[in-house]
């Protein structure tokens, strides 16, 4: 199971990487927030009984690291909403809008957490659910809501 | 919330310091396995069993579906008598970390078609010739981009050869009769995401021209398969109402707005199925989000 494990983690680890960036935009963070969550993940290895939720198992362990991170950093100051510490690097050919993908670091934590799961990694709101804990209705309302506000926050920008 | 695939474009363009895979590799090294209890012992090795179960069946049913679609690709491009569809172009190139696999078709008539469906016919075949050298070109222009890139930030020639790049254009006939040809060409792109671009050709092999919605279902095609679609995706929310989402359709997305049910016009995706039959085939993100994928409708004949 170790050796799943591992090479589970290490094929990995670039979108691990994206999706502990995403919450704090920072480089240094982020690179300990995924090494923590490895460290994590090999010692509560026996909690994994079945190897085929490796996936949603590991996500729930690399969430609660990447919410307990965040939420420090911004005891400490670390990150402001508005301010990216490492800039993004995008291809030159390539200019998406950054306005949405900004708004949605104004929203509270959790529902920041829904969004990069159902929408940047894709997760169904069932493995959303099953990730966060949270029950589906909760996932469900929260994205709701937080696509609504988003809307009003865009609505804001643009007048 | 179309928008949000931009949002996800920018994650996935998040670029990942070159230190990390070395940094977690010594951090595995160093962590050791916690003591296993006996009990975790049985049960891996009854679930290694069910797994290697698992891969021999897997096998066997690759071994016979493969079989069989080899027939039915044989039999594939003869279309009746008058008009057959051949690879023109195929080859496979690698070059530095990328796999180039191109498949090109070409619609060929017999010489005793009318002149204007010889020449319409000639016309798509430029048109799927065309579409596929611009696909392949900025693809590698976009695939340069990105690699001079990589190197000013840090990266070795020797990283970016680990990453490995596919291209790849391929099609498949998904209807065919004497009067009527559907066609799919399929190009796509996987690197740090994947890119795809579907184009259908739908012909009329007596005039050769390209068949429109209104063509095959009537003047008020566009009403006509928009309420089939949004029927059908009713009757598939209420089967599975946890797991699929459709713009416009569930209660949780109706009525906010950028939610709106995506609809039928003239720029919808389409093609013929085997029994004759429009299925609306619509691109990834179009109708509900990415992870449900294409999907596809198919409208009961008239």
């Amino acid at each position: 199971m170790r050796e799943q494990l591992t090479e589970f983690l290490l094929d990995n680890q670039q979108k691990f990487y994206r999706y502990a960036f995403t919450y704090v935009h920072h480089k240094e963070m982020a690179m300990d927030m995924v090494q923590n969550s490895f460290v994590k993940a090999i010692e509560q290895i026996h909690t994994l009984r079945n190897p085929k939720a490796m996936k949603t198992w590991f996500y729930r362990i690399l969430t609660n690291e990447c919410l307990q991170a965040l939420k420090k950093a911004k005891r400490e100051n670390l990150v402001e909403p508005a301010d990216i510490q490492d800039e993004i690097y995008l291809e030159k050919a390539f200019e998406p809008s950054l306005e949405l993908y900004e708004a949605v670091r104004q929203l509270p934590d959790e529902t920041q957490t829904i969004i990069f799961l159902h929408y940047y990694e894709e997760y169904t709101l069932k493995e959303v659910s099953q990730i966060t804990g949270y029950n589906l209705n909760t996932v469900k309302s929260r994205l709701y809501a937080g696509l609504k506000k988003l809307k009003t926050i865009v609505k804001e920008d643009v007048q | 919330m179309r928008d949000l695939k931009d949002a996800k474009d920018i994650y996935d363009h998040i670029v990942v310091p070159e230190e990390l895979d070395h940094r977690l590799r010594e951090a595995l090294e160093n962590t050791p396995t916690p003591q296993k209890k006996t009990a975790n012992v049985v049960k891996f090795s009854r679930w290694a069993a069910t797994a290697a179960a698992a891969l021999f069946l897997c096998f066997t049913v690759g071994l016979n579906t493969s079989e069989s679609f080899a027939m039915e690709m044989s039999e594939l491009p003869i279309i009746g008598t008058v008009a057959k569809v051949l690879t023109v172009r195929s080859y496979e190139t690698t070059t530095d970390n990328t796999t180039t696999t191109v498949e090109v078709p070409e619609v060929q008539v017999e010489e005793a078609a009318a002149k204007e469906v010889q020449n319409a016919i000639t016309d798509i075949n430029t048109q799927i010739q065309t579409l596929v050298d611009e696909f392949t070109a900025q693809k590698y222009a976009e695939i340069d981009e990105y690699k001079e890139a990589f190197l000013e930030t840090g990266g070795t020639e020797e990283e970016w050869a680990e990453r490995s790049i596919d291209i790849n254009v391929n099609y498949e006939v998904k209807h065919q009769s004497e009067t009527t040809l559907s066609l799919l060409v399929d190009a796509w792109i996987s690197w740090f995401n994947f890119q795809e671009e579907r184009h259908f050709y739908n012909i009329d092999l007596v005039t050769g021209k390209e068949l429109t919605l209104v063509d095959l279902l009537g003047e008020d095609a566009y009403e006509y398969a928009a309420d089939q679609v949004y029927a059908q995706m009713q009757e598939r929310i209420a089967e599975d109402p946890e797991g699929l989402i459709y713009w416009g359709i569930n209660d949780s997305t109706d009525g906010i707005d950028g939610f709106d049910f995506i609809g039928v016009s003239e720029e919808t995706p389409f093609y013929i199925n085997s029994a004759g039959n429009v299925v609306i085939s619509y691109n990834k993100y179009d109708a509900g989000p990415g992870y449900m994928g294409v999907q596809e409708f198919e409208i009961p004949a008239r």
